[in-house]
């Protein structure tokens, strides 16, 4: 069973579920990276909601994933982690210290997009920066146009 | 061998770790376990099912319902003929793995179950899990209809009072008087510590007196003990009076006090421990009530002294008023307090 990893913009999306096997776990990991890297994705939300139980071994391949995708450059939030599962994971250890978690996916969604759309922020502003020096050539121009229709004009 | 209350599963290769985790799932399904319990199972479960792929290749997963009888659990049973554990104590300690893992599994295994049982040598391992459904609120709230059925509800002969720590919501204090077949049953309840957890154990052990008349004391504190397993745990006085002879038998353990008062104070004795680990030391002793004789159960919230107090008051027409005015008067601030009072009139 391949698990599917989508995409919206530049933040991909993606579910573990209960009855994934260990090699389907295996495969989405490395699916998940080929895919951040293929996209430039800014983000990753990886949804647990499915998950009923998770043990040590499961925890370990979810937050490996997480600091993979993190050293790619992505931001990746974990979502939908339930109650009874955050109680036992607890009491099995703290095996998911270090991932950043949302309560669902809708929070984690809207947490990634206002950082892409930070992100795409600061790429106009370093536009505009780099525009800085062009504005006053434009400016010279259209003076210089305008001058020119005036000129044009008288 | 495979039925609903049990079954046999060869672990043997990765898929194996998932039916493993199916099956448990199933077999706690059955009924009166909550989710985080189903979870808790589930993880130990699938935990403990790679611990055989990983270090003894493979091996078996006999599972068990043992609910019945008050005490609801699942029992796990995984065998293997691995090398064993050469270190169990370096293996049951957070951090330590041979293999390349976090090394929480068998610690946090231990942490996840309510009981833990490990036997390892050169020839094999075999750990023993077991999951047990602790007593909720909800689900004792849900069993008051039949309490009330034989209820004592004479506030002349029965009075109970129980005032909880600062006032709160819950109290770890509980108990109850009821009336069958020509014997009155006393139980008075001591949850341990404060708050919700303490009144769930307290209620348990209430709610099982209430559901459980026909035992004799002894099986019914068994009982008791059996329904709080998993619990916080409790201390427990339960007393049985013939309504015409007077005839009393009583059994307690851990320290709620007893007493009964008349022209002169008995005490009632008990055995240290607390119900819900065992209550194999419970003894039952047996006491003559006189005329106008007063039993008294008390918590620890109220002065041990309590017993030489109703002495002197000892004219009681009203169980209940009394029951009010000795916590009014004697309760202690810094604990949950109880007080049972039962007047008895050949």
């Amino acid at each position: 069973m391949k698990v599917p990893v989508l995409r919206h913009g530049n933040i991909l999306l993606t579910s573990f579920q209960d009855d994934m096997t260990d090699r389907d776990g295996l495969q989405l990991q490395s699916d998940l990276l080929e895919m951040i890297q293929e996209v430039g994705a800014a983000g990753v939300l990886m949804d647990v909601t499915g998950l009923d139980a998770v043990d040590s071994y499961q925890a370990k391949m979810i937050s490996d994933t997480a600091s993979m995708a993190a050293l790619l450059g992505s931001e990746v939030v974990l979502s939908g982690v339930q109650p009874k599962v955050a109680m036992a994971l607890v009491e099995l250890g703290d095996v998911m210290a270090g991932v950043r978690t949302v309560l669902n996916a809708q929070q984690g969604f809207e947490l990634l997009q206002v950082q892409a759309v930070d992100a795409d922020d600061t790429d106009d502003e370093a536009d505009e920066t780099a525009n800085d020096d062009d504005e006053p050539a434009q400016v010279m121009l259209d003076q210089a146009s305008r001058g020119g229709e005036a000129d044009s004009l008288t | 061998m495979t039925n609903a209350n049990q079954t046999v599963i060869l672990i043997e290769t990765n898929d194996d770790v998932s039916r493993v985790r199916q099956q448990a799932r199933t077999m706690i399904q059955q009924g009166g376990f909550s989710e985080p319990e189903e979870v808790r199972l589930m993880t130990i479960v699938s935990e403990l099912a790679r611990n055989i792929l990983k270090y003894a290749t493979r091996g078996r997963c006999e599972m068990e319902n043992l609910s019945g009888a008050g005490r609801q659990r699942v029992r796990c049973t995984f065998r293997d003929q691995g090398p064993g554990i050469s270190d169990v104590d370096a293996a049951l300690t957070d951090g330590f793995s041979t293999g390349q893992t976090l090394g929480v599994g068998l610690p946090g295994v231990n942490r996840l179950a309510d009981a833990f049982h490990l036997d390892t040598g050169p020839s094999g391992t075999v750990i023993e899990v077991e999951v047990h459904a602790k007593p909720t609120l909800k689900r004792e709230q849900g069993m008051k209809r039949e309490r009330q059925g034989g209820a004592i509800d004479d506030p002349a002969r029965a009075g109970i009072t129980i005032r909880p720590y600062k006032h709160g919501r819950f109290s770890g204090d509980q108990a109850g008087v009821w009336e069958w077949n020509g014997k009155i049953t006393v139980c008075m309840v001591d949850g341990l510590g404060h708050g919700k957890d303490a009144e769930v154990a307290a209620r348990g052990a209430v709610e099982c007196c209430a559901a459980n008349l026909n035992l004799d004391l002894m099986n019914l504190m068994t009982a008791c003990d059996d329904s709080l397993a998993g619990s916080r745990g409790a201390a427990v006085a339960l007393a049985r009076i013939d309504k015409v002879s007077g005839e009393m038998g009583y059994v307690s353990v851990g320290n709620t006090r007893g007493a009964v008062a008349g022209r002169e104070i008995f005490h009632l004795g008990g055995v240290y421990g607390v119900v819900g680990e065992g209550v194999g030391n419970a003894r039952l002793d047996h006491h003559q009530l006189k005329r106008r004789d007063i039993l008294l159960f008390w918590t620890d919230g109220m002065p041990e002294s309590l017993g030489l107090v109703a002495t002197r008051l000892r004219r009681v027409k009203d169980a209940r008023a009394f029951a009010n005015q000795l916590i009014d008067e004697h309760a202690i601030d810094d604990d949950d307090a109880g007080v049972v009072v039962l007047r008895w009139d050949a």
